[in-house]
């Protein structure tokens, strides 16, 4: 399934099928104080939320996908 | 050395993900002069030599089975223009929702990754191995056998 992004900014962004229907869209409102969160909502399921990624900046961020959570939260570093 | 990073997601047993995996990035100059101009991150000068740029989601596994594949948009200066483009392979449709939500992450990250001149110095004219952000993350199928995925970004 080929969804194209209607901006290259993926966190503010729609995603369309090939005939044009929106599937996803993506928004992520600026928030001067706070968290900014982006929410993912499909479209085909009258806008639905699907996913969301709360971007702190001090830890890390937190990713849900329905009712689970992604969690990174090590970053190292190996030569390779 | 060029390294690259490694990111580790643990989440909750409940969640029914596992941990697994990480990411390579490679890049690859087409170029041997490497400007000075561009110290630091990873800019739009840079983008000039390097053609194009895609990112894909697969298993880790040995099949590296490709669930996603994500393209990066095409000026219409000497081709036609094309939007950026994720593709979900029929392997990946079963869980389009979390590809999604977390190819959104993965690339917001992916435009902070550090990549240095000293990197392209280091590796000379051609492959230089460098840093880049990963997401990976497993999953129960509903057939209850694990199925990790890592995110995986190229510059050719």
């Amino acid at each position: 399934m080929n969804l194209s992004f209607s901006k290259d900014e993926p966190r503010n962004t729609i995603l369309t099928l090939p005939d044009g229907r929106p599937l996803y869209q993506i928004e992520t409102p600026s928030n001067f104080i706070g968290t900014r969160v982006t929410r993912i909502k499909n479209a085909a399921q009258n806008y639905a939320d699907t996913g969301m990624i709360e971007w702190h900046t001090f830890h890390s961020t937190n990713i849900h996908v329905g009712q689970r959570l992604v969690e990174p939260h090590k970053a190292g570093m190996f030569s390779s | 050395m060029p390294s690259n990073w490694i990111l580790d997601l643990t989440v909750p047993k409940s969640s029914r993900l596992l941990t697994a995996g990480f990411i390579n990035g490679k890049l690859r100059v087409d170029t041997p002069e490497v400007s000075d101009t561009t110290v630091g991150l990873f800019s739009e000068h840079m983008s000039d030599k390097i053609r194009t740029h895609f990112a894909q989601l697969v298993t880790d596994d040995k099949a590296e089975t490709i669930l996603a594949v994500f393209h990066k948009s095409h000026g219409g200066l000497f081709s036609k223009a094309r939007p950026a483009a994720l593709d979900i392979t029929p392997e990946g449709m079963h869980i389009i929702d979390d590809i999604v939500t977390t190819f959104v992450w993965f690339e917001h990250r992916g435009e902070k990754v550090p990549i240095t001149m000293r990197d392209l110095r280091l590796a000379g004219r051609c492959i230089a191995v460098l840093s880049a952000p990963a997401l990976s993350y497993g999953r129960m199928s509903s057939a209850h056998q694990s199925l990790a995925l890592y995110f995986r970004s190229f510059f050719l």
